[in-house]
């Protein structure tokens, strides 16, 4: 769904994801609006029967240029600013999302993708395959791996996901504050498997 | 002259070389297959509304998603732009015809013959590929998708980029040379400029696709490891496939664009909002979108830096378009707005665009891509881009132009109807998708009951979208019997094609169009008009056949591939036979507008622009070899361990002798010395010989040592690269050939030796290619 | 020009080829460190590279528009190589 209520997001990094989410949507959601009902009130405006213009497009002349450099450097401006602050802005975000956390309280959890299933790796050394056990309160790192193809390891409801490339590791992690059942699924065309390549994310 | 066969013939169509024959052949080739991957598309959408049906099952799902991907991209929507493409150019800029028409049949023929290859994949064994229209790799190779039908669409593949650089060649010299005459670049019409930044994206875009699909296609027939490979064969492929695919959604859109900008100019009744800027911004963003693809894998934990840079600028993307849908909608500003079928369907195009536009600014950045990759969050904002903005924009074309091509206006009303109906379809179709935003693309089923109703909606949207285009068929067919006459210019547009009859006659104009200052004037020659010299011939129509059935014989039936080889290379011969008696000269045009080509000869400058999609294709390869390479880091010997560098270097010196004789044969050809010219073309094709010759030594001693095709990743990236190189060298050789017979035939006698100084061009730049191989592979 | 001349100097570009072909081999027998050989070996290669498109492909006497082309795939060629290179595989590189 669009969106969700503080209550039912799980756990980091799905807060941070949303709120820049919800940032993006509400810019992105007002620059439509103000755009298209410009648009829609000139149409509405200059329609041939209110309009009091001429018509100067005239068979075999070539139409003059029209418009000024500082209307259109206006337009550049504007979008140039929105764009650049939204992309500064999320500068610091994108390494808080993909940074690994290390420390003690951490928990490293190995994550192999194959055609077509999830297999886990604890600590420990005891595996898994089509479920993963986490603790509330703690942060978990997955680090991902491929047996065979590329494969993307998401876990929706956290609003994190990563690629899983054969022959290399990739890392994402989550913190979860609320106990329940997460799906586990693969995003990346894997053959015919793909759709039931699904595994349990049980937190609690 | 040969008589031309009736116009409702079916002969007429299968020899035609007019562009405006082509561009009809295009539009309902097109249409065609718009609703082969259409039909695919209600086909899925079905199965998805009821996540327990089982009308697809899996395979059956990835394939349908697959081909509807693969056909929608390539050989439905932008064979469409170029159905106007290829009817209006010439009639925009005031020419007779495009600069080459066999090679333009050429391209439809190919164009034609790779879509139905792709197509055949349904009815053969293991039927067609399901790996997804982005053929990522491993899933692609052989151990993954062992059906024949993954290496058959890749040569039908091949076939289209062959389509595609013959096309771009066309159409870049066309509008380079062939202005008439006063008609400078500022006073061209937007749809013209955008199809010559969509011939510019192509140039640049493709080759390095062609290196990519030759690439998988050695890998799952010889066996050689670039895309199985651990890791590296996952990045390779996201390379060079996205170095050409995301170029490929502007080479889609601009067009659309071009059209919106005609369309708004003759409805609005005032000269375009900043059309300078719009086509600056146009000029910047094609540029731009060669520089962003790394977007596509922002989830593959590739090096930071490099996907921060790439955000960046896939945020810059969105300026210049950003300014251009602003200039459009500043267009309305103080106009005289006429709301016909074409207006409604060009703002319905910027409307849509809008929003396609705004949520893929989502996708620039990397935190949100770690949930919105492979979603169906992308799924609506690519459909919105390339079907909202691009098919409402060609569908704009189509109403526009109708009157022109036909002579016979549509129903307005019907017209309207169709645009209210496909318009709500299309968003009943797409925006559940951004409300489901997490559900993950190219799945058959789905467990989560909240997404039901929505998909259920999709479907409803899907079905009425569909059903819309039958009103549009039925309008057109209806009108093309009853419509009232259009008249020349039912829209009292300015543009050159407007100031001809509908439909015009095959010479386009009975007038010669001269522009002065802002004003066309239409020069008589007194009643008669200019001579037009059209030519009808099979020989494209053959040739493209040949190669179809040489690649499905490649893949289904030895036999049928001996056929295919012996049809292709028995029509390559008469083609060039034909050349070497001359049957077929187009004067270059003489009053014509070619900046900045004023020394350029029209084939000429297809020769440099054949030579730029050549070193595109080897900067994919070389691209490959070096990312190979770092990746292997110590284990890929270095050179002088495995060839024989001073071998080697001989070889590089006859290829450079080579060199010097063929331009000695250009030196010669300006001064008319013919038995000189005879013997330095001789001498460079028996250096070319010995340089294949000790090429063959070194092979066979590699061979022996052991370092085979399949022995190690470097030994494949080095057999591929050379013998790509030294296919073009026994290329150049058969030209050499060719133009051997045709001085001693005394086909130069008239028009000087224009032919060996073009095929110099080629030759020198196969001596640079070798000058860069023989330091990466043998010095490095 | 005349026709002597040209002659005369596509021999001698011919000759300076040649020169250039030997001298990278002979860099290779002298074991000169791996960054020098790297860029002479370049080096050299994109001289020789550019005396073939300059004067035989005669691109010196030929609109410069034609230029621009070759240009262009240079710019795209080289940014093939760079983000290839640079992003070819996962980092840090395991």
């Amino acid at each position: 769904m669009l969106f969700k209520t503080i209550l039912e997001i799980p756990g980091e990094p799905a807060f941070t994801w949303y709120s820049l989410f919800q940032l993006y949507f509400s810019l992105g959601f007002a620059i439509g609006v103000v755009v298209l009902g410009l648009m829609f009130y000139f149409i509405y405006r200059y329609r041939e029967d209110r309009s009091t213009e001429s018509e100067d497009i005239k068979p075999g002349r070539i139409p003059t240029e029209r418009g000024n450099l500082k209307v259109i450097l206006g337009f550049l401006g504007i979008t140039a600013i929105v764009l650049y602050s939204l992309t500064i802005y999320s500068i610091p975000l994108t390494s808080y999302i993909e940074d690994v956390p290390e420390g003690d309280d951490v928990i490293v959890i190995d994550v192999i993708g194959f055609q077509w299933g999830w297999r886990f790796i604890y600590p420990n050394g005891t595996e898994s395959v089509g479920e993963v056990k986490v603790p509330v309160g703690k942060t978990v790192v997955f680090r991902v791996t491929s047996l065979d193809i590329l494969h993307n390891f998401k876990i929706r409801d956290f609003r994190t996901g990563v690629d899983a490339v054969p022959g290399a590791y990739t890392y994402i992690w989550i913190s979860p504050h609320e106990p329940g059942e997460y799906i586990i699924q693969c995003y990346e065309l894997c053959g015919v498997g793909h759709a039931n390549m699904v595994a349990k994310l049980i937190v609690g | 002259m040969v008589e031309k066969p009736d116009y409702y013939s079916i002969k007429h169509w299968l020899t035609t070389t007019n562009h405006k024959d082509i561009g009809i052949l295009y539009l309902f080739t097109s249409l065609y297959f718009l609703m082969v991957g259409g039909s695919l598309a209600l086909l899925f959408r079905l199965q998805l509304a009821f996540p327990w049906l089982n009308i697809l099952d899996a395979s059956a799902y990835n394939q349908a998603v697959t081909m509807h991907g693969l056909i929608m991209v390539l050989w439905a929507v932008s064979p469409l732009a170029f159905a106007f493409a290829n009817y209006l150019v010439p009639l925009q800029i005031g020419a007779r015809d495009l600069a080459f028409p066999r090679l333009n049949a050429l391209s439809y023929w190919l164009y034609l013959f790779s879509g139905l290859l792709a197509a055949v994949t349904f009815f053969i064994p293991g039927g067609a590929p399901d790996v997804g229209w982005t053929y990522y790799a491993p899933l692609s190779t052989a151990r993954f998708s062992p059906q024949p039908g993954v290496t058959l669409a890749g040569l039908a593949l091949v076939m289209l980029i062959a389509s595609v650089t013959v096309s771009t060649i066309n159409f870049i010299v066309t509008v380079a040379t062939m202005r008439a005459p006063g008609l400078g670049w500022s006073k061209i019409p937007m749809f013209t400029w955008s199809i010559l930044f969509t011939v510019l994206l192509m140039l640049f875009a493709f080759s390095p696709l062609a290196a990519g699909v030759l690439l998988l296609a050695v890998d799952r027939v010889f066996g050689t490891a670039f895309y199985t490979s651990p890791e590296g064969g996952t990045f390779l492929w996201g390379h060079l496939f996205w170095f050409f695919g995301h170029p490929e959604v502007y080479i889609v859109l601009m067009p659309a664009l071009g059209i919106i900008g005609d369309v708004i100019e003759t409805f609005t009744r005032k000269p375009l909002f900043g059309r300078k800027y719009i086509l600056l911004s146009m000029a910047a963003a094609s540029f731009i979108s060669f520089i962003v693809y790394v977007h596509h894998m922002f989830n593959t934990g590739m090096h930071p830096i490099v996907r921060e840079v790439m955000s960046l600028t896939t945020e810059s993307i969105s300026v210049p378009f950003g300014i251009i849908m602003l200039s459009f909608i500043f267009s309305l500003y103080k106009a005289k707005i006429k709301v016909t079928t074409p207006f409604l369907f060009a703002i319905g195009s910027i409307f849509l665009f809008i929003i396609g536009g705004i949520t893929g600014v989502f996708n620039s950045s990397i935190p949100l891509n770690h949930l919105i990759r492979g979603t169906y969050w992308v799924v609506a904002h690519l459909h919105y881009a390339m079907v909202g903005a691009t098919l409402f924009g060609l569908l704009a074309g189509l109403y526009y132009w109708y009157p022109k091509m036909t002579g016979r206006m549509y129903n307005e009303r019907l017209g309207k109807i169709h645009f209210a109906i496909a318009f709500i379809g299309f968003n009943v179709l797409y925006l559940p998708m951004f409300i489901i935003y997490d559900m993950p693309r190219r799945v058959y089923t789905y467990s989560v009951p909240e997404w039901i109703p929505f998909n259920q909606l999709e479907t409803l949207g899907g079905y009425i979208f569909g059903i819309s285009f039958l009103l549009l068929v039925y309008n057109f067919y209806k009108s093309y019997r009853v419509g009232a006459p259009a008249g020349n210019n039912p829209w009292g547009g300015w543009s050159l094609e407007w100031l001809t009859q509908s439909p015009p006659p095959p010479h386009n104009f009975d007038f010669e169009p001269v522009i002065t200052g802002d004003q066309v004037t239409l020069y008589t020659n007194g009643g008669q008009p200019e001579p037009h010299i059209e030519h009808m011939t099979s020989l494209p129509m053959y040739l493209s056949l040949g190669v179809f059935v040489t690649f499905l014989g490649f893949v289904i039936s030895t036999p049928l591939f001996i056929i295919g080889v012996i049809l292709t290379l028995a029509v390559l011969a008469k083609w060039m036979w034909s050349d070497v008696l001359n049957k077929f000269v187009i004067p270059e045009p003489v009053k014509s507008e070619r900046w900045p080509f004023e020394n350029t000869s029209k084939l000429k400058l297809g020769v440099w622009i054949l030579v730029i999609t050549e070193a595109m294709l080897f900067a994919g390869l070389i691209g490959a070899y070096s990312l190979i390479r770092v990746n292997m880091m110590g284990e890929w010997p270095p050179g002088p361990l495995v060839h024989d560098v001073r071998l080697g270097g001989i070889n590089t010196i006859v290829l450079l002798t080579s060199s010097l004789t063929v331009a000695l044969a250009v030196a010669y050809s300006k001064f008319g010395n013919e038995r000189n010219i005879l013997l330095s073309l001789l001498a460079s094709l028996g250096l070319a010989g010995l340089f294949i010759g000790i090429k063959a030594i070194e092979w066979s001693e590699l061979f022996a040592e052991g370092f085979t095709l399949t022995s190690s990743l470097a030994a494949s990236t080095y057999y591929v690269l050379t013998s790509v190189h030294a296919a073009h060298v026994l290329g150049g050789m058969i030209v050499m050939l060719y133009l051997i017979t045709k001085v001693l035939k005394g086909g130069y006698k008239s028009g000087g030796y224009e032919g060996v100084e073009n095929f110099g061009i080629y030759w020198h730049f196969i001596d640079i290619v070798w000058i860069f191989l023989f330091a990466l592979f043998y010095l490095l | 020009m005349e026709a002597e001349n040209i002659i005369k100097m596509y021999t001698l570009i011919w000759v300076l080829l040649v020169v250039f072909t030997i001298v990278e081999v002979m860099m290779i027998a002298m074991a000169f460190p791996p960054v020098f050989i790297l860029l002479g070996v370049i080096g050299l290669a994109s001289l020789k590279a550019v005396f073939i498109a300059l004067y035989y492909q005669h691109l010196k006497y030929d609109d410069i528009a034609i230029s621009w082309f070759y240009l262009m795939a240079l710019f795209f060629a080289i940014f093939i190589v760079i983000v290839f290179t640079g992003g070819s595989g996962v980092w840090p590189i395991q």
